[in-house]
């Protein structure tokens, strides 16, 4: 009952808003109103409890791989990636149907979402030499298509 | 997200969102303190230069005589000279040209220079870390980048992270709890962080893409490539005649009196391409500003399209000000101060999980710990440094993070550091408030150090307080 309820409360705090001050600022006031409001509501529901011991220790996968491979998936993971991203973004976005300069702007919000997505791919994989592989053959591709 | 995620790629993101956080944790941390102060950095200008003249009534006179004075004390106009005009968070005027910059007083003439202090140095270190400016930005545009990564990894690495969106357990181990708060701060900050995040990656990436962009398609020239964006400059070529901003500012007022002026720039004066520019805000708009354009003596050129051009043009012109929250009343920088200081938590958070599951100790824990307290030690001690002693902001912000480091590590102990820095950090909070009165006894220079010291002395309350609750846990048997 409370949920049809607030969420008819918030559609009309975005009417309001966007009346008063413009449909841009209220989906922002929208936002930041939901977010302080459930964080009020989660301190107001605030627990305290028992300290109870848990197990130490990370997972295999921290202390297994040598420093060598911590070294390899920062170099990919970091600037092969931008690299990648950047070439990748230019050339998927010149393939879309619109205005360079429309195209660009895409591109310029694609790209960090991008990066974004490959970085957690790479780190969440374990196969590191076959995710560099392919992504020297993703950017070889962009290139040869943006340049030659 | 149970069904839509497997166990395996649910181990799998977590992996991946240790990592990421890892190697991010510290700079996140940094940026996301650094932009959470770089809100209000208006208000600290103003209270860092306390003196400068305040007023908000100005005339086309006032710019006139405002640009041929810098003009004069320069010896030539700047290609670019701009008069910034009094806003209700700034209610001051500069003159800028060349790097060259001036408050100015009520009628034009040049005042205070505009320093180059503490403001100068946070807001620098939240852009680029003070790196060389193309290094810096692409290391803070990555960061924006790893906090979108960080987003998307955390999502699926915690099945239950809307089942429990408003569970708040404290008082079990240092591991859940740090958790628990690092989970509930994340997951309603959503929105807000994925804005701030890809806002952010947009500022620092955007150069590689420039560069990319017109080499495949504009034969290397960037200039044509942002032009084409954002509009191009007219190019004039006109006999040179008189300044008349009276003019230029009554016109605008007649042809778009809902466009509120915060700046005018006067390109190329003294030549036959001279024009004016005047940026100015509209309501219910993020864009930065909409650029109008003028003749020199008040004839109107065009519009650049910031506010009705291509949607693209405005998406990116509206960028800067989502991001740092400049616009709206001061509530919207409270809310967004209150967001940004949860992105910090969050980022802190998020480290000390990983510590507390890793047990044990070491070295790290001391370098986290100077780290998290250490970073605003060394901001507030750099701010008594640079406002009351007239010392260089970086340089003491450097030398203090330095020192809280050698100390955690020689000290061992990380709680009994972290007591100790906070003490520091609210002593330093409690002298900067006091010896703001010693350094600039004029009366006119009260109110704002007065307002400044209730939100110093607010947050070193709030410090003493958690120092207290810490101090109490570790002297708990």
């Amino acid at each position: 009952m409370m949920v049809p309820i607030a969420s008819l409360l918030v559609v009309a705090a975005i009417k309001l808003w966007a009346h008063r001050a413009g449909i841009e600022f209220a989906v922002i006031y929208t936002l930041l109103t939901l977010t302080l409001t459930a964080w009020f509501t989660t301190a107001y529901g605030l627990e305290f409890r028992a300290v109870k011991q848990t197990r130490s220790g990370l997972p295999g996968r921290f202390s297994n791989t040598s420093p060598a491979h911590k070294l390899a998936t920062f170099v990919v993971a970091g600037p092969l990636t931008l690299v990648t991203g950047c070439l990748v973004t230019t050339a998927l976005t010149s393939l879309l149907p619109m205005a360079r300069n429309e195209q660009f702007v895409v591109s310029a919000f694609m790209y960090p979402l991008l990066i974004a997505v490959a970085i957690y791919w790479l780190c969440s994989s374990e196969s590191l030499t076959r995710n560099s592989l392919l992504l020297f053959a993703t950017s070889g591709a962009a290139s040869a298509y943006l340049f030659l | 997200m149970k069904n839509i995620v497997s166990p395996a790629q649910v181990k799998a993101s977590l992996h991946a969102h240790s990592i990421i956080g890892l190697c991010a944790g510290g700079l996140l941390y940094l940026i996301c303190l650094t932009g959470t102060l770089a809100v209000f950095a208006d208000f600290f200008e103003r209270w860092e230069q306390p003196l400068v003249a305040e007023f908000t009534d100005y005339d086309g006179q006032t710019i006139t005589t405002a640009m041929l004075a810098h003009h004069q004390r320069t010896g030539q106009f700047a290609d670019s000279l701009y008069v910034v005009l009094p806003g209700e968070s700034q209610p001051r005027m500069h003159v800028s040209g060349d790097q060259k910059e001036w408050y100015l007083q009520p009628d034009g003439s040049l005042g205070e220079p505009v320093l180059e202090g503490w403001t100068h140095m946070l807001r620098e270190l939240h852009y680029h870390l003070h790196l060389p400016e193309t290094i810096g930005l692409l290391v803070t545009g990555t960061l924006g980048a790893l906090l979108l990564a960080l987003i998307i990894s955390g999502v699926i690495a915690h099945p239950r992270i809307f089942k429990d969106a408003f569970n708040l357990r404290l008082g079990g181990t240092r591991r859940l709890e740090q958790a628990d708060i690092h989970n509930r701060l994340s997951v309603w900050g959503l929105p807000f962080h994925l804005m701030i995040g890809l806002t952010g990656a947009f500022f620092g990436l955007i150069g590689p893409l420039i560069y990319v962009g017109a080499t495949a398609f504009y034969d290397g020239d960037r200039q044509t490539l942002i032009d084409d964006i954002y509009g191009a400059d007219p190019v004039l070529d006109a006999p040179v005649v008189a300044l008349d901003i009276a003019r230029v500012l009554e016109t605008q007022r007649q042809l778009h009196p809902q466009a509120q002026p915060i700046f005018i720039v006067a390109h190329k004066l003294g030549t036959r391409e001279q024009f004016i520019e005047i940026g100015a805000t509209l309501p219910g708009r993020l864009i930065y500003a909409e650029m109008y354009r003028y003749t020199v003596d008040g004839q109107h050129l065009g519009h650049q399209g910031l506010s009705d051009g291509p949607l693209g043009r405005q998406a990116l012109y509206s960028a800067y000000r989502l991001h740092f929250g400049y616009y709206g009343s001061l509530w919207v920088r409270v809310a967004y101060s209150v967001m940004g200081l949860a992105l910090t938590v969050i980022s802190a958070s998020g480290v000390n999980i990983w510590l507390a599951r890793r047990g044990g100790r070491n070295w790290i824990n001391d370098i986290w710990t100077a780290t998290v307290w250490g970073i605003p030690l060394a901001l507030s001690g750099a701010a008594v440094a640079s406002v009351l002693l007239n010392l260089s902001a970086i340089f003491s912000f450097i030398s203090i993070s330095l020192i809280a480091m050698v100390f955690c590590i020689y000290r061992k102990n990380e709680l009994r550091s972290a007591i100790s820095l906070q003490g520091a950090l609210s002593l330093s909070l409690l002298v900067l408030s006091a010896g703001f009165f010693i350094r600039f006894p004029d009366p006119v220079a009260r109110p704002l150090g007065l307002s400044m010291a209730v939100v110093f002395i607010g947050l070193a309350i709030g410090i003493f307080f958690i120092m207290k609750t810490r101090k109490y846990k570790f002297l708990r048997p």
